[in-house]
């Protein structure tokens, strides 16, 4: 087998899984669930391998075990305390044993502990920054122009400089709305009060249809998203495989 | 039964053979619509074109063959970006086994393409090294963050004279100390792993972000914020970024700055191009199924209960 014959099998077995997968479309049937179970079990199969090449054998075993002197390469001593991390690992799946479990409980407790530390130092890089930047301008400084002036066709560094010096009206209505969905979105989760004053209550209900809108956009996008995966699979069967693959294979 | 009713009868199948040929057809015609780049792609474009030869960048890549659309093309302009501007990269991965090797396939293929225009390809180990896949990226990061050296030493790479070595004696990591010698750490993932990225390594290093359309809105705080330097949000971002790695760029900032950039691949037109008119004519085609859906249900004798 040559090497373009063997990248057209290739291009054809996944063209293949791609119709299997699609084929659901018409109705269920037992061509998608084969390939649905074939995928899974490949995925699985390789996600094992690959853990074990990409990261247990040079983080891990190499570690415990040491390498012998090769030409030019100085012995690496093994540390064989690593292979405590076998029996500590396999506490893990005491966790089906009713009468063990709590053996279980050491490592989820451990790995609980360790995510809560790390949480601390995240949360504050995470978040801190946005919380100063949501801190914003209101008040315009100037209303010579209700929009920011364009700049294009200007040449003069001090000219552009000074027009960008300014917060236009526009702008200072854009952070407004920001400051008033921020305000109103975080009076929507006051959960610990009751909350008894009308003006709060009716703000807190600005802040839920806010954040309905704001998942309308998420929701516009995903979809977006969800067709860029169809184009590209249509992409994949009808130009990678049918015309670049099988037609020019046929064609010689 | 009058034409609402029927048109409310519409087998679905008949809906999604529809569906397939609006994203089917318009794939042969390579046209390009207008566009204006949204401000998170032009900020990440400058980061690429503010690279100069010989510097390292980190990239995460966290994405299959499940988000090919979106991530794949992401993936590809970037890396034709860094050959171009000869860039060195090394490849880690975080959310699958599977992403390292479906990165090193799109390598594969661009070089391929390479060697088809007599261009010299870009090679493992001078060029780039592949760090593999990290199961804890969190802890990763951290790593990196303190001692980036310690952290990728273990992680070998088969160098031209066919010895695996650590990869920090490959050309890739000559230069570099610490993370903060990295010019940038960009992110090319399906799914949330850039949210540990911002929160590990936010501050040590530049983040730019190519994230699907499902991830980007919520990920637009950090870049507004300043957390990242970039971001290229679904395809609207590939599109974004293969536009202005075509053609002549100029950047002025607010203090009135100019910068000129030489287009990175002039007149490229890569798979952004290929399928945003494919895009735009499926959401064309989904916003009217769904106006003529509710005229139908409007119009048709058939009466439907609201639930209690």
């Amino acid at each position: 087998m040559t090497n373009e014959q063997f990248i057209l099998l290739k291009l054809t077995c996944a063209a293949l899984a791609t119709l299997g997968l699609y084929s659901v479309l018409y109705k269920e049937n037992k061509v998608f669930r084969f390939f649905e179970h074939a995928f899974l079990g490949l995925a699985g199969g390789y996600m094992i391998v690959s853990i074990w090449t990409d990261f247990l054998y040079d983080s891990w075993w190499m570690k415990m075990v040491g390498t012998a002197p090769e030409a030019g390469v100085d012995a690496i001593n093994g540390y064989w305390l690593y292979a405590i991390l076998v029996p500590l690992s396999l506490l893990g799946y005491f966790v089906f044993s009713r009468r063990h479990n709590w053996m279980s409980r050491i490592l989820i407790g451990f790995l609980l502990g360790y995510g809560a530390t790390q949480e601390f130092q995240a949360f504050w890089v995470r978040y801190g920054p946005q919380i100063a930047r949501s801190m914003r301008p209101v008040w315009p400084t100037t209303t010579e122009s209700f929009t920011v002036p364009s700049t294009v066709g200007l040449t003069d560094p001090a000219q552009i400089a000074a027009i960008n010096s300014h917060l236009y009206p526009s702008q200072a209505l854009t952070n407004v709305i920001t400051l008033i969905t921020l305000l109103s979105v975080l009076s929507y989760f006051i959960f610990s009060v009751e909350v008894k004053s009308r003006f709060l209550n009716n703000f807190s209900k600005l802040g839920r249809w806010l954040l309905m809108v704001g998942f309308g956009a998420i929701f516009g996008s995903t979809v977006m998203m969800r067709f860029t995966l169809l184009i590209d699979r249509m992409n994949y069967v009808w130009i990678e495989w049918l015309r670049d693959g099988v037609f020019r294979a046929l064609s010689g | 039964m009058n034409f609402w009713d029927r048109i409310q009868k519409v087998d679905r199948r008949v809906l999604y053979l529809i569906l397939i040929l609006t994203a089917t057809v318009p794939l042969f015609f390579n046209k390009a619509l207008p566009n204006v780049p949204d401000d998170s792609s032009e900020s990440l474009y400058l980061s690429l074109a503010r690279l100069q030869e010989g510097d390292t960048v980190i990239i995460q890549t966290d994405w299959t063959n499940a988000t090919r659309g979106e991530n794949g093309s992401h993936f590809e302009a970037l890396i034709r970006a860094l050959i171009a501007k000869k860039v060195k990269f090394a490849l880690v991965s975080a959310y699958s086994p599977l992403a390292p090797a479906v990165a090193r396939d799109v390598i594969g293929r661009i070089n391929g393409d390479l060697v088809a225009e007599d261009k010299q390809p870009y090679r493992q180990w001078d060029d780039w090294v592949d760090l593999g896949f990290f199961p804890n990226m969190d802890a990763a990061a951290i790593g990196m963050r303190s001692d980036l050296r310690q952290i990728i030493q273990e992680r070998k790479e088969t160098d031209p004279q066919g010895q695996q070595r650590s990869v920090l004696q490959s050309p890739v990591f000559q230069n570099i100390k610490a993370l903060g010698d990295i010019k940038l750490y960009m992110v090319v993932t399906g799914t949330n792993s850039i949210n540990s990225i911002v929160a590990r390594l936010s501050g040590a290093v530049p983040i730019g972000g190519m994230v699907t359309g499902v991830m980007g809105p919520e990920l637009l705080v950090y870049y507004d914020a300043g957390q990242l330097v970039g971001l290229a949000n679904g395809l609207k971002g590939v599109y974004d970024l293969e536009q202005m790695m075509s053609e002549p760029y100029t950047y002025v900032s607010k203090a009135g700055v100019r910068e000129e950039f030489e287009p990175i691949l002039p007149g490229f037109s890569g798979r952004g191009t290929r399928y945003y008119l494919t895009l735009t004519l499926t959401l064309i085609l989904l916003v009217g199924t769904v106006v003529i859906g509710n005229l139908a249900m409007v119009f048709s004798g058939r009466k439907t209960r609201r639930p209690r």
